[in-house]
């Protein structure tokens, strides 16, 4: 089955991603030339919307910093309004693999998935780390929640459909983070894994520094835990 | 500590809980400023079930009645909440004000476009022009006040 039949939007919040956005966009469009794609430049300091507009990249750019749920919920509104049919969040920094968002999109064709996940761990084991440890934990709460199996939560590279797209527009409390997977799991969402591979950044900062796991780890999991519980549950 | 003053921590703490609810559930409230006081009212609830705790640490930094530890704790967790809010209050002041300057200054681009392409006429060719031209018919439409049409 051919993936043209959806129309997709790649996503890409940047924020200080001078040194890596243009190789981003150009792998991607070289790759992709029937996917649009639009960069959502989220006020960065650096020369990010500067280099996007000297290439003739498609770009949002926003005048202050919204952190990354901001420019994503920017990515998602537009693409809600375009008539998207999904949405790619795709990370700005060239850690996600483009070779893996086709079959990303033919799974949620072929499964009629409200999210795929592009995961690292269907088929290979995590590494011990703290952020790998921080997955686990996240997974495990997810689970115990909502029984549910998500492998790779925190994965960066998911892919919305539609409907989950406009509540993301529409509506707060949907961040582009493992709470709201959980949180629409209970609503009934359909979640499908698809292995990716990722690799190491390049150049500039990510979004989460070593300092703000902690931080991160503390908004998702009680979330997950406590907050969604008071949730009004939405019928998809 | 009184039963009657137990009691009151625990209506209290059952009000927050209900007016977060309701606030999270109508999509008013963010998760995480809903957890701040989610945390707020399992402290009183904990105080109030397990006075026990009270008892202890009243004893332990020498105060006589644990009524009075209980006030100092929500004193403190309040003055804690209140400069958190503080310092959002000012960054968000801050955002506020670079969003309305931007505003301002896409505004006054945007009546320089529309001024430079009246003047221009029709000689510019390209996809420049193009952008311009709709909003050029909207403001002439709306008068001289190019603001009523960027609101809708």
């Amino acid at each position: 089955m051919d993936a043209v039949t959806m129309k997709v939007l790649i996503i890409i919040p940047a924020y200080n991603e001078a040194g890596n956005i243009k190789r981003v966009v150009e792998e991607l469009t070289a790759m992709y030339p029937q996917y649009d794609y639009v960069v959502v430049n989220d006020g960065s300091a650096d020369e990010t919307p500067k280099i996007c507009r000297d290439n003739g990249f498609n770009l949002i750019s926003l005048p202050i910093n919204l952190g990354l749920s901001g420019a994503f919920r920017t990515g998602a509104k537009f693409a809600f309004r375009s008539g998207y049919d999904c949405a790619l969040q795709y990370d700005g920094d060239g850690q996600h693999d483009p070779r893996f968002i086709r079959s990303m999109v033919e799974a949620m064709e072929r499964e009629h998935a409200d999210i795929v996940i592009g995961s690292r761990f269907v088929n290979a084991h995590k590494k011990f780390t703290a952020r790998m440890a921080g997955n686990s934990i996240i997974s495990a709460f997810i689970r115990m929640t909502t029984g549910a199996v998500i492998r790779d939560s925190t994965s960066g590279m998911r892919l919305y459909s539609r409907r989950i797209l406009q509540w993301f527009a529409q509506y707060i409390n949907y961040d582009p983070e493992p709470d709201t997977i959980a949180y629409l799991i209970r609503c009934g969402a359909k979640v499908e894994e698809i292995p990716v591979e990722m690799r190491e950044r390049i150049a500039g900062e990510s979004y989460f520094h070593i300092g703000s796991i902690i931080k991160y780890m503390m908004r998702v999991c009680s979330s997950i835990l406590f907050m969604q519980w008071f949730r009004q549950r939405k019928q998809l | 500590m009184s039963l009657s003053l137990r009691i009151f921590l625990i209506v209290g703490a059952l009000c927050a809980l209900a007016f977060v609810g309701r606030k999270i559930r109508k999509a008013q409230l963010k998760l995480i400023d809903g957890f701040t006081w989610f945390i707020f009212a399992v402290l009183l609830l904990l105080m109030s079930l397990f006075p026990d705790i009270v008892y202890f640490f009243a004893r332990l930094v020498g105060i006589i009645s644990p009524a009075n530890l209980v006030f100092a704790v929500l004193i403190a967790v309040l003055l804690l909440i209140v400069f958190v809010q503080s310092i959002r209050i000012s960054q968000a002041e801050v955002k506020i004000g670079e969003l309305a300057e931007e505003v301002a200054l896409r505004d006054e681009r945007y009546n320089n476009l529309v001024q430079g392409d009246a003047a221009k006429n029709e000689t510019d060719a390209g996809a420049k022009r193009q952008d311009v031209k709709s909003p050029a018919d909207l403001t002439d439409q709306n008068g001289n006040g190019s603001r009523c049409g960027r609101g809708k």
